[in-house]
């Protein structure tokens, strides 16, 4: 009998230990790329089993990447890409994507692709030197909001696939970027400086009602709801470099991620709102991980 | 007098570009700012026995890097938060953490104006010290100090790192080389990729010797053993002095190591970062190391960011605060305080005086496009090591970053301040009749 509590409490302690290397494991951050080349701009898509990505591939050129979760393999997105494309974003079902091109000396689109990557249109910029900037695709599929310079401001607009019929969204001082809808497409989160430097901020899809989320020393940018609206990932300087951290969607709660000594940036959720994919920079190189994202409230 | 209005400087063609500055010619440019002008430094030998030029070719914005504004009007100010250096009183903006952490040791100049509004005369200016036109170019401050130093050893006396000529467009930046002075001190223009990998373009214009890759030293030696038959080809009278001094400084073994980047520990590599420019800063150390009394260390080789085929410079016309925060602010911010760290763990900072600046500076005032243009009368420089006092800030720029309080700092009193520190006095100097009418930025010393 005493054996078998020695057993049983043998057992356990097992248990513990394995369940406790379970949660470390699945808690640190897991390395899915091994070039190390400059990084940004993560966006997931299929489902969750890939992830696009822009990456420096020569000293001259942005190029799109596609990475397998599965076998952790890279190919670039548009293999015949002659020049810098940038900023991917994909649709909420993933049925199509967004992303700009260098289309000329200081010139640079919108393009949008279905999944098959045929286009399906282009909001050009203005003449001179003219580039729009984070693309964000409506969940319905309707629209492309996106920001775009000018007066001396970085305003947010809406348009249809074409560039027509242009709204307004955001029109304040500074520079407002990075748009990124909620999944209902009723609200959008985005970064502004209108205030002080980059703050986060949440508004209807119409433009109405805008309301800051945070209020912190350093810049607070890139926020992305997660797949079920209810927080909001984001990059912040406020513990003194880059690192990504998760509040409610009020902005309530904000939590950090990671603890890196290394700037940590671009993150994106996947579809089981569990983890994040973030871009890492580690001992001078720059790759993606996983990392797992607290539950929160 | 010193007389500066307002400037039009939108475009980077070479054409359509105007400047209302003007300068009064009967004044030099920085007239008052010293004390102790053409004031002697005493000295037994030069203070600084190398010198690195970090060029940030294309111009970075003051406001958004090293001199912020945060109390500014917003159209004025940019996004980005300022945050405390080492140094009291002086701010960065958080695009430079590790810059602000070393701040400690270096000196900041905040006063800088030049009369060149575009890339390749302000690029001339900035190299030189002079206008481009009238002929002839005025030679590099690398060229002058590589003339005083003479060419010892097989080690060249001037490198500079790119793959080539500095360039604005098509057009390549006449004060890159001896100028005046004869392209024999031209600098030897040394290539260097993001993994580490060196290439020399003068060996590539041989047949039988392609892009160089020092790591791979038996291919090395296959290739330079075709070296005589290829000269045989093409004839000796096509091998250019160039051609010799790169063949000579690889077939020694000591010049071979000290381009070798693989005799760094991953580690030491990592800390500079693995770009270009982060690759290119520590070669640029084991130069110093080895003995190259000039290193220009050229951010990039084009000025331009975004334009088809050309590499990402600091030319922001578009996309200015999106390039600072997730391109160039992070690969500066790493290889810079790399290389002081590293200069100064290898005991050759006293020794290697570093400048750090670009051609001139970008709008205090948000451009329409929101992004910053070219602004001329108001930009910084850094200044570490080989004879520099550290943890000073020379000068200020006024409320909005537009116009320097006081005296300006001209790029003529630059070169003539490397030439002083590394052993080129007034009468020597004038000998080699050059940096004619320059000042000492005696604040620095």
């Amino acid at each position: 009998m005493r054996c078998c509590n020695r057993g049983i409490l043998v057992g356990f302690v097992f248990c513990v230990v394995v369940a406790s290397a379970v949660v470390l494991i699945a808690a640190d951050p897991v390395q899915l790329t091994r070039d190390g080349r400059l990084k940004f701009a993560t966006t997931v898509c299929s489902n969750g089993r890939e992830i696009v990505y822009c990456e420096l591939a020569n000293p001259a050129l942005y190029r799109l990447m596609k990475l397998n979760l599965q076998d952790r393999t890279s190919q670039p997105l548009h293999p015949k890409a002659e020049t810098s494309e940038f900023d991917p974003v994909f649709a909420a079902d993933g049925k199509m994507y967004a992303f700009l091109k260098t289309i000329g000396v200081l010139q640079a689109a919108i393009v949008i692709h279905d999944d098959m990557g045929n286009k399906l249109g282009q909001v050009a910029p203005a003449g001179g030197f003219s580039g729009l900037r984070s693309p964000a695709i409506a969940p319905d599929r309707s629209r492309v909001v996106y920001s775009f310079g000018e007066g001396g401001r970085q305003q947010l607009f809406s348009a249809k696939f074409d560039g027509t019929e242009r709204q307004t969204l955001a029109d304040t001082p500074g520079i407002n970027n990075w748009p990124t809808f909620s999944p209902d497409g009723r609200t959008l989160v985005f970064g502004s400086s209108r205030d002080a430097d980059f703050e986060i901020y949440r508004m209807n899809s119409d433009g109405s009602a805008s309301q800051r989320l945070t209020n912190s020393p350093g810049q607070d940018i890139r926020p992305k709801f997660s797949p079920d609206g209810k927080r909001i990932a984001f990059t912040s300087h406020r513990d003194g470099n880059a690192e990504i951290y998760i509040m409610q969607a009020d902005g309530s709660h904000p939590q950090r991620v990671t603890h890196s000594p290394e700037r940590d940036d671009y993150a994106d959720w996947l579809p089981d709102g569990e983890q994040l994919i973030i871009v890492r920079e580690h001992d001078g190189w720059h790759d993606l991980f996983l990392v797992s994202a607290p539950s929160g409230q | 007098m010193f007389d500066v209005g307002s400037f039009r400087t939108k475009t980077c063609g070479t054409g359509g570009r105007r400047s209302f500055l003007r300068l009064a010619a009967s004044v030099p440019i920085g007239m008052g700012l010293s004390q102790a002008v053409g004031q002697q430094v005493e000295r037994h030998g030069p203070r600084a026995k190398s010198v690195i030029f970090v060029f940030l070719w294309g111009a970075p914005s003051h406001l958004d890097t090293c001199d912020p504004k945060p109390d500014a009007p917003l159209e004025f100010r940019g996004p980005f938060h300022s945050i405390a250096t080492r140094t009291p009183g002086l701010n960065f903006t958080e695009l430079l953490p590790r810059m602000a952490a070393r701040s400690d040791r270096f000196s900041i100049i905040r006063t800088h104006a030049t009369s060149e509004p575009g890339h390749p005369d302000g690029g001339t200016m900035a190299l030189t010290g002079f206008k481009e036109i009238p002929a002839p170019v005025q030679p590099n401050f690398g060229s002058i100090v590589a003339k005083h130093r003479g060419h010892k050893g097989s080690l060249p006396p001037f490198v500079s790192l790119a793959r080539g000529i500095v360039m604005d467009g098509g057009r390549r930046i006449e004060g890159y080389g001896g100028g005046a002075l004869s392209q024999a001190y031209d600098p030897l223009l040394v290539g260097c990729s993001a993994e580490g990998d060196v290439e020399i373009p003068a060996l590539q214009l041989l047949d039988g010797l392609n892009p160089l890759r020092i790591r791979d030293r038996t291919a090395l030696m296959r290739q330079l053993d075709t070296v005589p038959r290829t000269l045989e080809t093409v004839g000796f009278d096509s091998w250019g002095r160039h051609f010799q001094s790169a063949y000579d400084l690889l077939l020694t073994p000591q010049a071979r190591q000290a381009f070798d980047l693989t005799r760094e520990s991953e580690q030491t590599r990592g800390r500079f970062g693995h770009s270009v420019f982060g690759q290119s800063s520590l070669l640029a150390c084991r130069l110093v190391e080895a003995g190259v009394p000039y290193v220009q260390l050229n951010y990039s080789r084009h000025v331009e960011a975004l334009n088809p085929g050309f590499e990402f410079g600091w030319d922001t016309h578009l996309y200015n605060f999106e390039l600072l925060q997730d391109h160039h602010c992070p690969i500066l911010d790493r290889a810079y305080p790399a290389m002081l760290d590293e200069l100064q763990e290898r005991g050759l900072l006293d020794q290697t005086l570093v400048v750090l600046m670009g051609e001139f500076g970008r709008t205090p005032r948000i451009s329409p496009n929101a992004a910053r243009d070219h602004w001329p009368p108001c930009y910084f420089s850094i200044w570490a090591g080989g004879g520099v006092q550290p943890g000073r800030v020379i000068g200020s720029s006024d409320k909005r970053g537009e116009q320097p309080i006081g005296s300006p700092i001209s790029p003529l009193m630059v070169g003539t301040t490397i030439a002083e520190l590394a052993g080129l006095d007034t009468q020597a100097r004038a000998e080699m009749n050059v940096l004619n009418g320059g000042q000492v930025i005696d604040a620095l010393l």
